[in-house]
């Protein structure tokens, strides 16, 4: 394999990560509960006096597909800026003629069809924008459609350890998505520095071997992160370890972080010759 | 050290897993920790300190102006395999790599050697060190970095372009005759054919070419070589005002270039060649000939920097331990020196047969826009002064426009 399809197939792969990062969340957070959402409804609903949303399909799928259009098809204008430039000065002439019309009082196609499709468009921002940060290597995209991936379908149901298994899925295609698509942008710039260099391939089959293989362990090291509850609670005198506050999330949470304190300890008494040396410097 | 999305991810980890419980959610909480769990997991991998050799060999250490240097980085994993190693060979900004690349991204194997092959482009003179080679490794999610400088130093050498001269009389009318004398190559009365000229009345008629004379009916004489020998004597000008220009086209580069295509044409000819420059200080090397003459020359105009302000006069003293009467060649534009004029006069009172040459980079200072065109007119007079006055003293004096042949110039003057 070249360098040029081991970054196409981390662009790829990020795409699909991203993808199923979204549909996970909202298979985790139904949509109707998502708290975003349900602040446009309301929004809408001050403005127009109505109810709007709620008439109007959410398929998140519907809403995926939407995103991936349009991330896609921005992908493909800006290869050519005059194509770009023309292309989103007639999206916004539609726009404008949409407003005038509506002020006149003219309907040319249903209102119904604009809402719709601005609720799709919505739901697939994060993709939209996810696509545009992977195949144009922004970052500032990735970041941005990571935290919509994360914040969007969040909502106060759900999320109970019996969706657990959607959940690890969630956080593995997360992961993915972040490290390939920002691994692709160093990697890439990098390729274009290195284009002579032979060795550079080797380089890149490194990053990704490695990758796979810590995401592995990384699961490993949650695990244990987890377990290490279990473990405290064993060690903690009885009147803690059967708390309230110890035996729900809080607990889990306050043991996780003593579990990475107790890593950074160790990790910084033994390698002081060359990691914790170097923060100090 | 961390990099910062190592501490984005450090501390976005600790957000949702701190955050997470206030809205009871396991998704953000399980988010938070595998983060946090990533991070711990890559602090292992490729971090620890490598064990790495860097050395750096050349095809040649002393190379011309114009021509290319082939670099061979020779990195050498003493230590454990590292996944990501940055090379980047720190070169001095006058050379330019054109071929490969000075810097490289390995995957380094135990005990693997791994050659970095590229080439510079060495379009100025000088005496250049290139430092050390920087290393840097990445984890391979770029969450941990290291940096090191690995010991390696080296020094290249760009001498000056040589610029073959021929057919021009450069030297004295008063050759330095004394025992064990060598012969140069210059018209003279020896044995050795050096070309034929036209007859003119009082030729002696014995030197008269026959041959010729039978095939085009014109008398024609054949000239001979003289063996003499003299010292020459080399004055050349690194005051701060000579590196006025571009980094390449200055009058300082093509002063050095100058002084070193007539060292070389002097030896050849084997003259005795010396060289007196003046700026900063005024270092003096005495005449000598041979082939390792040359190169202490060439490598003391490689090192030459424009600096200081010292006039011509200065070299009047080392002047006088010079052989009288014979040549001496002063490479200067002698810009913004006041004591030029009194400088040149001793010198042709003393009977040292002067020429000037003054390399002129001042149209190309125009047109690049480096100066004025005021300031162009009043620099373009100042040197005619000059020259006209070096001229009005008997010396050969020229303007010389970098751009020609330094041979076709000097013809003109010596015509």
């Amino acid at each position: 394999m070249n360098t040029n399809n081991s970054l196409s197939l981390m662009q790829g792969i990020a795409t699909f990560s991203l993808m199923f990062s979204l549909g996970l969340a909202y298979t985790i957070n139904p949509i109707e509960d998502s708290l975003f959402l349900n602040a446009l409804d309301s929004i809408i609903s001050g403005i127009y006096g109505g109810d709007v949303l709620s008439k109007l399909s959410n398929s998140v799928i519907a809403g995926m597909l939407v995103g991936l259009f349009t991330g896609t098809l921005f992908v493909f204008l800006s290869f050519s800026k005059k194509v770009y430039d023309y292309t989103l000065l007639f999206i916004f002439i539609i726009i404008i003629l949409i407003f005038i019309a509506d002020i006149r009082d003219f309907e040319p196609f249903p209102y119904q069809f604009t809402q719709q499709l601005f609720l799709w468009l919505w739901i697939g921002l994060p993709i939209s924008i996810g696509i545009v940060g992977i195949w144009k290597d922004y970052i500032g995209n990735q970041i941005v459609s990571a935290f919509l991936v994360l914040v969007m379908p969040l909502g106060l149901s759900g999320n109970t350890n019996e969706q657990i298994y959607p959940i690890l899925g969630f956080v593995f295609s997360f992961m993915l998505y972040i490290e390939l698509s920002y691994g692709h942008t160093r990697y890439s710039r990098l390729a274009r520095v290195m284009y002579y260099s032979k060795e550079y391939e080797t380089v890149l089959q490194w990053f990704l071997t490695t990758l796979v293989i810590t995401l592995a362990l990384t699961t490993g090291l949650t695990s244990i992160a987890f377990l290490f509850h279990e473990f405290l609670s064993g060690l903690l005198p009885y009147s803690f370890s059967n708390s309230i506050e110890f035996n729900t999330i809080y607990g889990q949470a306050l043991s996780v972080l003593v579990f990475f304190m107790i890593w950074a300890v160790i990790q910084t008494l033994f390698s002081r010759r060359y990691l914790a040396r170097q923060v100090e410097d | 050290m961390w990099t910062r999305k190592a501490v984005v991810y450090v501390g976005l980890g600790t957000i949702l897993v701190l955050f997470s419980p206030f809205i009871n959610n396991l998704q953000l909480f399980l988010l938070g920790t595998t983060i946090l769990g990533f991070v711990a997991i890559h602090s292992l991998v490729n971090t620890r300190p490598i064990e790495v050799k860097i050395t750096r060999s050349f095809d040649a250490d002393q190379v011309f102006e114009n021509s290319s240097v082939t670099i061979d980085l020779v990195i050498q994993n003493k230590g454990r395999s590292v996944g990501f190693l940055e090379v980047y060979d720190n070169l001095p900004s006058e050379v330019e790599v054109n071929n490969g690349s000075n810097h490289t991204i390995i995957k380094l194997n135990k005990e693997e050697l791994v050659v970095n092959k590229y080439h510079l482009d060495c379009r100025l003179r000088g005496q250049f060190r290139l430092g050390n080679p920087s290393l840097r490794i990445y984890n391979p999610s770029f969450l941990f970095y290291y940096e090191a400088d690995i010991e390696s130093k080296s020094s290249l050498v760009v001498l000056p372009l040589i610029e073959q001269i021929e057919g021009v009389d450069l030297s004295t009318d008063f050759p330095k005759m004394y025992q064990g004398a060598l012969p140069i190559r210059r018209i003279g009365t020896s044995g050795e054919f050096y070309g034929i000229r036209e007859y003119f009345p009082g030729d002696d008629f014995k030197n008269i070419n026959w041959r010729v004379f039978g095939r085009t009916r014109k008398l024609m004489v054949n000239q001979f070589e003289r063996e003499d020998i003299s010292d020459v004597m080399l004055v050349l000008d690194a005051r701060e005002i000579s590196g006025t220009g571009t980094i390449l086209r200055n009058p300082l580069n093509y002063s050095c270039r100058a002084a070193a295509s007539l060292t070389s044409f002097f030896l050849r000819s084997r003259n005795r060649v010396g060289l007196t420059i003046y700026g900063e200080t005024v270092d003096v090397i005495p005449p000598d000939t041979g082939e390792r003459h040359l190169y202490r020359i060439l490598t003391a105009l490689a090192e030459v920097k424009a600096a200081g302000s010292l006039g011509l006069h200065t070299v009047l003293g080392d002047l006088r331990n010079f052989t009288p009467r014979s040549p001496v060649m002063v490479i200067s534009t002698l810009e913004n020196d006041s004591t030029s004029t009194n400088a040149l006069r001793e010198i042709t009172a003393r009977g040292f047969k002067l020429t000037v040459i003054a390399p002129d980079t001042l149209d190309y200072d125009r047109d690049s826009r480096i100066i004025s065109p005021t300031v162009y007119f009043t620099a373009s007079a100042s040197l005619d002064n000059k020259i006209t006055e070096a001229r009005s003293l008997g010396a050969r004096a020229m303007r010389w426009d970098p751009d020609t042949v330094l041979s076709t110039s000097l013809a003109e003057v010596v015509r």
